[in-house]
């Protein structure tokens, strides 16, 4: 049987071989070596490939120290070979020559360290104050809000990660020193300054030079900010501010560093200290769904904030909506928010406010009569019942800067 | 193990060929709920399939030399039976790796997608060289394969099985058309299948299950009876695994209860509860939340423009809240068109407002319906497109000049084009704003009066009659006529309006996007689907294109790799490209003309695969010089080349019906089968032209028309479809064939 199937095997060759006479070998004669050295070869082309371009993506831009927008930086440590450390924000990032810190906005020339996010605001607006969220300052009065492009943190549902993400040598930048803020804030009629949008922390040293001059010119100055801020830079920019509002992302430092790159320490920090130099505070807590709307840790929260900084301290529970790169998760059901609402006030705070709602979160309530003394549609107000701070019906006084 | 006989694998390769297109797409779709559904993932996924059953062809040729060709093959088709429902998991599970909730980006896609399809890929690929060297005579050639020989311990079952098969003669010459056309065979009837029925009636599991039936069963026919309890064990496993479904839909949506999930061909819908919200998911993507208001806007911004007593046409997302907003300023009639019929009976669940008297709802392609109001001379006072953002050249169809010219020719002259784009609340990076520009230049180009409303969304107003408060306030204007109605707003209130409407910030919004050079999105050219792709990109990671530019790179040296030891596996290679190309670019050009109709497009994709079919029958009986028919393929294939690109440039100047119909059936059918036909014939006309073991031949031209292929739709996906359009991927593919042309030349004159 062998040997027929052979001979028919052979004949079936044979006739093969005859029909084509310009055949070709077989291809694909892959031995082991081939195959090895073609995974060998893939490997080593990937590796290459992979690596090099990401080298060429991480060098630096050259910034040239007479440039008007850059600014020696106010809070840094120089250390041997010409190595600096930024003590601006609580990430001390330890930085090469010619290279930048973790936010990308302070640069290190020489062994100087310079901010290179000064007097080049990407965005100017001038917004309602309750859109900071403020709800118990100068109600109804416009602040001119501007922001450079930067931030210490890494949030995945960032609002404005167009800005936040990347760094003031990417974005279309305007030209406006200290100065032409002021100038500008009051042409178009704006009580404050806001610096806002992005994280103000990455352009402390502009901040800090136009709130001062504001606070010449009479104007207020508010700092939106994810409190990510290290005491001393913070008690020079306490001289300055008169408000600000703290996005505290999260009760617990395992979700602080999972969705936004940091620690929660520093920031309850930032609170006790900015509560202990009378600056205005309205505190802010996104409730994401499956991260920060458990009640247990919400209740945690409230009793730090009604301990440390007192009962009459704002607290602002925003719903989530999916953005950037968080936009798996449903935004947060309203019920959620008003049950963080209802913790709020069980652990003894007298001003929680619910946020991202239409028709919730639109009034000032008096904490002794509980009639409403503030009244907005929106972000419009509609009317407001104090005299010198305290509530018209019952006299009570109402925390908050309300001339 | 007994021989397997000539029938039997024939029905191995149908059911691998079958099994391989339905698991394709079930974890295409798969994928593209796990990283996100845009042109880039698609391509990704699939030209990761291709390269991964390329790279098994490469194994399978490498193994046939070594290993039990019968034995590869039972175990392959037990493995085929298990595996797809781990990487249905795999895809499933995968989010539970990284933050919950996070979109993953583009390296995640690339390394996910890789773990999950490699295996399956492998497999498959190598059961091709494997079935072709039980099916060719060389299988009893002792001397050639002592492996083989080996197998065959039932030698004389096996020579009685070779001499009385009528198919031997046949088989014995053509082993690698043959085991082309059986496989062909398998992957329409799964193709059809699946696009008629399984996605219909079965959930992706469902199909899961009945695909693992029929492999265990070819398991069983390979295979002597000592060795059926493996198979029977494992059906016995994959039967009971359903419960398994809805506990892997579960890690997708982490907080809530699913409540409906339902398969469509275009989506995987899901409603969900968290608390006492109820969410509308599709993709994994949220769609719609209760206590949502934004859809306001999408209501009361145009149909303050024209009043009461109009007639709309609503495209997409009615349900959603946008025509309960509408019908609040009394409308005579609503069209409302979704492409979908199953958003509309999830809608019923949802939205009360279907039932409207005034409201009319079509199941259908949005464009398609436009053209079918203009033949019939229906006019309308408002036309609102409620789509997502052309984030992908289906949708990008919705947002280009062309289409705005049939938006103006089916509205009155009193009538408004409303739509909404992507925006930024303070800010436009680069992106964000060509996306816009892109936009804004088209329609700008066809209506001499927009208006548009800056915002995390920008909304856009255009019309042929000058828009309600060009001149003056338009928030002004808005919140006047919204009173006048009588109708309370709760999302657009008086603040959202102020800062819409902000002179400020429409001004600045305005200088940005009316840039003099900005060129606009067309059809051909979709300049706002490149940028939306770029600023998914850009928040995936920054690295985005550098990862995309290695993947194309290592693709391309895989194939360079593959085929380098023969010229005719370069052409082998250019074909699987220009098959992919032509294919790819004659269902979008369908879509472009006539819209996306889902039972048109699955029959053209089954046209191309009987084309191929075809084509490798006719180079089997034509048999003579085969060089010279694969140099007249090669031709054939620039020639359909430029013809589409022909078609694709005159094709949109012509609205007559009839043109129009022969277009639809006649035109695109034919060049669909003329391509397929071109690739399948030269396929084979290449494989008459090597001698040698069947397995090794029919391995080698697979990997070389799968690494094409896979080449084909990375590089088109990726690259050429975003930044040049159909025509840079029509010429990339005229290019390509041009250079094999050039070899096949040169391989005529050396003999």
């Amino acid at each position: 049987m062998n040997q027929h199937t052979n001979q028919h095997t052979n004949r079936a060759l044979k006739q093969r071989t005859q029909v084509k006479d310009q055949s070709r070998a077989a291809p694909g004669t892959a031995t082991r070596r081939e195959f090895l050295k073609r995974g060998l070869c893939m490997t080593c082309g990937g590796a290459w490939l992979a690596l090099s371009p990401f080298s060429l993506a991480l060098a630096d831009a050259a910034f040239d120290p007479s440039d008007p927008h850059l600014r020696e930086a106010y809070f840094y440590k120089k250390l041997k070979s010409k190595e600096v450390q930024c003590q601006t924000c609580p990430n001390h990032c330890l930085i090469k020559p010619d290279r930048r810190g973790k936010c990308g906005t302070k640069v290190n020339l020489s062994g100087t360290l310079y901010s290179i996010s000064y007097g080049n605001p990407c965005t100017i607006n001038a917004d309602p104050v309750e859109k900071k969220p403020l709800l118990h300052f100068y109600p109804g009065t416009t602040a001119f809000s501007l922001a450079v492009a930067g931030c210490n943190f890494h949030c995945l549902n960032c609002q404005n990660w167009e800005i936040s993400q990347t760094t003031p040598d990417k974005t279309r930048n305007q030209d406006l020193p200290p100065d032409q803020v002021v100038r500008l804030a009051q042409k178009y009629d704006c009580r404050s300054l806001a610096y806002t949008y992005s994280e103000a922390t990455t352009f402390y040293e502009y901040m800090v030079d136009s709130a001062t001059q504001a606070r010449s010119a009479g104007l207020k100055n508010i700092y939106v900010s994810n409190g990510y801020i290290t005491p001393k830079a913070l008690d020079r920019l306490c001289t300055v501010i008169d408000a600000a509002s703290i996005n505290l992302k999260s009760f617990s430092d395992d979700i602080y560093f999972k969705l936004n790159g940091g620690h929660l320490d520093p920031v309850l920090d930032t609170l006790k200290n900015l509560h202990s130099k009378g600056v205005w505070l309205e505190i802010i807590n996104l409730v994401i769904p499956t991260y920060t709307d458990d009640m247990e840790m919400i209740k945690r929260m409230c009793g730090w904030l009604a301990k440390n900084l007192g009962p009459d301290c704002p607290l602002h529970f925003p719903r989530f909506f999916p953005l950037y790169k968080l936009t798996r998760l449903p935004p947060t059901p309203v019920e959620i928010l008003q049950k963080a609402q209802e913790t709020g006030i069980k652990e003894g705070l007298h001003h929680v406010y619910v946020g991202n709602v239409p028709g919730m979160g639109d009034e000032v309530i008096c904490p002794g009569c509980k009639k409403v003394v503030v009244k907005r549609k929106g972000y419009t107000l509609l009317s407001l019942n104090l005299e010198k701070g305290k509530c018209k019906f019952c006299k009570q006084a109402v925390s908050g800067r309300w001339d | 193990m007994p021989v397997p006989k000539t029938p039997k694998i024939i029905t191995s390769l149908a059911a691998v060929g079958f099994s391989c297109v339905v698991t394709q797409v079930i974890l295409i779709r798969e994928g593209i709920t796990t990283f996100g559904g845009n042109e880039l993932i698609i391509g990704l996924i699939l030209g990761i399939w291709l390269l991964s059953t390329a790279s098994g062809a490469s194994l399978g040729v490498f193994l046939v030399g070594r290993e039990k060709a019968g034995r590869l093959l039972f175990c392959g088709h037990l493995l085929l039976a298990v595996i797809p429902f781990l990487q249905l998991a795999g895809f499933r599970v995968l989010p539970l790796l990284w933050i919950r909730g996070e979109l993953p980006g583009i390296g995640s896609a690339l390394i996910g997608s890789s773990l999950i399809l490699f295996p399956y890929g492998l497999i498959s690929g190598a059961m091709i060289p494997a079935a072709a060297s039980l099916l060719s005579p060389d299988r009893y050639n002792g001397g050639h394969n002592k492996g083989h020989t080996a197998l065959f311990h039932d030698s004389a079952a096996c020579n009685s099985s070779f001499r009385d098969n009528p198919f031997h003669d046949s088989l014995c010459r053509d082993t690698p058309s043959t085991v082309y056309i059986i496989d062909l065979w398998g992957e329409v009837l799964g193709g059809v299948l699946f696009s008629f029925l399984f996605v219909y009636l079965f959930s992706h599991w469902g199909v899961l299950i009945a695909l693992g039936s029929v492999h265990l069963m070819v398991a069983v026919l390979l295979s002597s009876p000592c060795l059926w309890p493996v198979p029977v064990l494992l059906a016995l496993f994959i039967c009971f695994s359903a419960p398994l479904n809805m506990a892997t839909l579960t890690f997708r949506t982490p907080g809530q209860k699913i409540l409906f999930h339902k398969n469509t061909p275009f989506a995987q819908l899901a409603i969900t509860r968290s608390g006492k919200q109820i969410n509308v998911l599709s993709d994994g993507i949220p769609l719609f939340s209760t206590g949502d208001y934004r859809a306001e806007a999408l209501g009361h911004i145009p149909l303050v423009q024209v009043g009461a007593g109009a007639r709309v046409l609503l495209i997409s997302g009615g349900v959603f809240g946008t025509l309960s907003e509408i019908l609040r300023h009394k409308p005579n009639w609503i069209d409302y068109v979704e492409l979908d019929p199953a958003i509309l009976s999830l809608g019923k669940k949802i939205c009360t407002a279907l039932d409207a008297p005034c409201v009319h709802t079509h199941v259908g392609d949005g464009r398609l319906f436009m053209k079918k109001a203009r033949q019939k001379r229906i006019h309308y006072d408002c036309l609102i497109l409620n789509l997502p953002d052309p984030e992908n050249i289906q949708l990008n169809r919705f947002y280009t000049r062309e289409f705005f010219q049939e938006a103006r020719d089916i509205l009155n002259p009193q009538g408004v084009l409303f739509f909404t784009l992507t925006g930024a609340d303070n800010y436009l990076e680069s992106e964000g704003l060509g996306l816009n520009r892109s936009v804004y230049a088209a329609l700008t180009q066809v209506f001499p009066h927009v208006i548009l409303f800056p915002g995390e969304t920008h909304y856009f107003l255009a019309s042929r009659k000058p828009l309600l408060g060009k001149e003056h306030n338009p928030g002004l204007e808005i919140r006047k006529k919204l009173a006048e109605l009588d109708i309370r707003t709760r999302w657009l209130t008086d603040y959202q309006l102020s800062e819409m409407t902000d002179s400020f910030r429409m001004d600045r919004i305005g200088s940005l996007v009316a840039e003099k050079d900005a060129l606009p999105n067309t059809d051909l050219s979709p300049l706002a689907f490149r940028h939306l792709l770029n600023l998914w990109l850009k928040k995936s990671g920054g690295m985005g294109w550098m990862v995309l530019a290695v993947v194309i790179v290592l693709a391309a040296l895989f194939a360079f790799l593959a085929c380098r030891q023969d010229s005719l596996l370069l052409v082998t290679f250019s074909s699987g490209y220009a098959g992919m190309c032509l294919e790819l670019s004659l269902l979008l050009l369908f879509q472009i003309i006539f819209g996306y109709v889902y039972l048109w497009i699955s029959l053209f994709v089954t046209l191309f695969m009987i084309g191929l079919g075809a084509g490798a029958l006719a180079a089997r009986k034509w048999r003579q010089d085969p060089l010279r028919q694969t140099g007249f393929q090669d031709v054939m294939l620039i020639l359909l080349a430029c013809l589409v690109l022909g078609l694709a440039v005159f094709s949109r100047r012509f609205h007559a019906e009839a043109f129009l119909s022969i277009i639809q059936c006649g035109i695109i059918p034919f060049l669909i089968f003329g391509s397929g036909l071109a690739v399948g014939w030269q396929f084979v006309a290449i494989s008459h032209q090597f001698a040698g073991q069947a397995g090794r031949i029919t391995g080698g031209l697979y990997l070389a028309d799968l690494a094409g292929a896979s080449c084909g739709t990375l590089l088109t996906s990726l690259f050429l479809l975003p930044q040049f359009g159909i025509s840079g991927v029509l010429l990339s593919a005229a290019l390509v064939k041009s250079a094999s042309l050039a070899v096949v030349t040169r391989m005529r004159k050396a003999r």
